[in-house]
């Protein structure tokens, strides 16, 4: 903000939203979430049939990384992950958000390692689909827990130790 | 007691469909009926020329324009249809510098993925009620980066020229 300076120019445009929704009240706010959570539990299903193809994209992406090292492909992979991230709780998956996570952070750490080492974004993928599979929603889930940090530790292995790819996951929280 | 947000009309931008039904069952539960969506910013900012909503609720990682190219159109485009729209970004990207960058691009308020609930009803019950003002600078334009008012500040004010209309 070093550019606030005496030549900065501040508007106060009229408030045409406040206008707009005038005085009357709305839905309680718990009511709000009620509903939406109400709404995004029916969108469930569609969801698991959603992540299934994604899963599947990414298992061909990684396959055709095996015949060809390509960048664009690792980056699709990377954005596919990214996504996962975002929307996995929201569906009640909150642990397909933190391996999404982890998964975006081992390949946006070094993509060349990531190359290297394609057997570890599968393993991400088939924990996805284990999540998936036996529908694992609590994300201290003990099981899943003993995977996550095998995951961690492999993923801190590829890099050299690095100790950011064991906080990454964490950070998804 | 909340407020009633029934009349606003939302543009959503996202390259993923599987967020247009997220943010939809939201806003519908906020009885925001009156939505619409982009799957990437160069519709979008076409859509803002036919229809005029209200507030825009974008993704950030997109293709080819990102969110914030897209922000950039909304608020320097010399042909915006409103530079003033409050704009709304969703990003998983949570680390401080994206935040700043996205900040100084323009964005009304950030929200990061997964979306929680509250936090969106928050955001947008704050651009309704609480609108900030904006600044242009030399370099910025935009709603104003300022958060709060620091009571101990003993150095010249700044922005000397303060306009409403």
């Amino acid at each position: 903000m070093s550019d606030d300076n005496d030549s900065s120019r501040v508007f106060t445009p009229p408030n045409l939203l406040r206008a707009k929704v005038g005085n009357k009240p709305g839905p309680d706010l718990d009511q709000i979430v009620a509903k939406a959570e109400a709404a995004l539990t029916e969108l469930q299903d569609d969801y698991e049939v959603w992540i299934r193809d994604d899963l599947k994209a990414l298992r061909e992406a990684v396959a055709s990384l095996r015949q060809e090292v390509n960048p664009t492909v690792l980056e699709r992979i990377k954005i596919m992950s990214h996504e996962i991230k975002g929307q996995g709780s929201t569906y009640g998956y909150p642990l397909l958000t933190i391996v999404g996570h982890f998964l975006y952070g081992f390949i946006d750490r070094d993509e060349d390692v990531a190359a290297r080492h394609l057997a570890l974004i599968d393993a991400h993928v088939d924990f996805m689909a284990l999540v998936l599979s036996q529908k694992i929603r609590d994300e201290d889930d003990p099981q899943a827990q003993g995977i996550l940090s095998g995951l961690q530790d492999a993923a801190k292995k590829a890099h050299g130790g690095d100790p950011r790819a064991a906080s990454a996951t964490r950070s998804a929280k | 007691m909340t407020i009633s947000l029934d009349a606003l009309s939302v543009l959503v931008v996202d390259d993923n469909k599987h967020m247009h039904s997220v943010v939809k069952a939201i806003l519908n539960s906020m009885r925001i009926k009156n939505v619409r969506f982009s799957d990437n910013a160069a519709d979008a900012f076409m859509e803002m020329r036919q229809w005029h909503p209200d507030i825009i609720i974008t993704d950030w990682a997109m293709q080819p324009l990102d969110g914030l190219d897209f922000v950039r159109l909304v608020r320097k485009g010399a042909d915006s249809p409103n530079p003033y729209v409050p704009i709304i970004l969703l990003t998983g990207h949570t680390e401080m510098c994206r935040v700043i960058e996205a900040r100084d691009t323009g964005v009304n308020e950030i929200l990061a993925k997964p979306i929680s609930i509250k936090s969106l009803y928050t955001r947008i019950a704050a651009i309704v009620q609480s609108p900030r003002p904006f600044v242009k600078t030399k370099n910025y334009f935009g709603p104003c980066r300022r958060r709060g008012t620091n009571l101990n500040y003993k150095g010249p004010e700044r922005r000397a020229n303060e306009i409403t209309f």
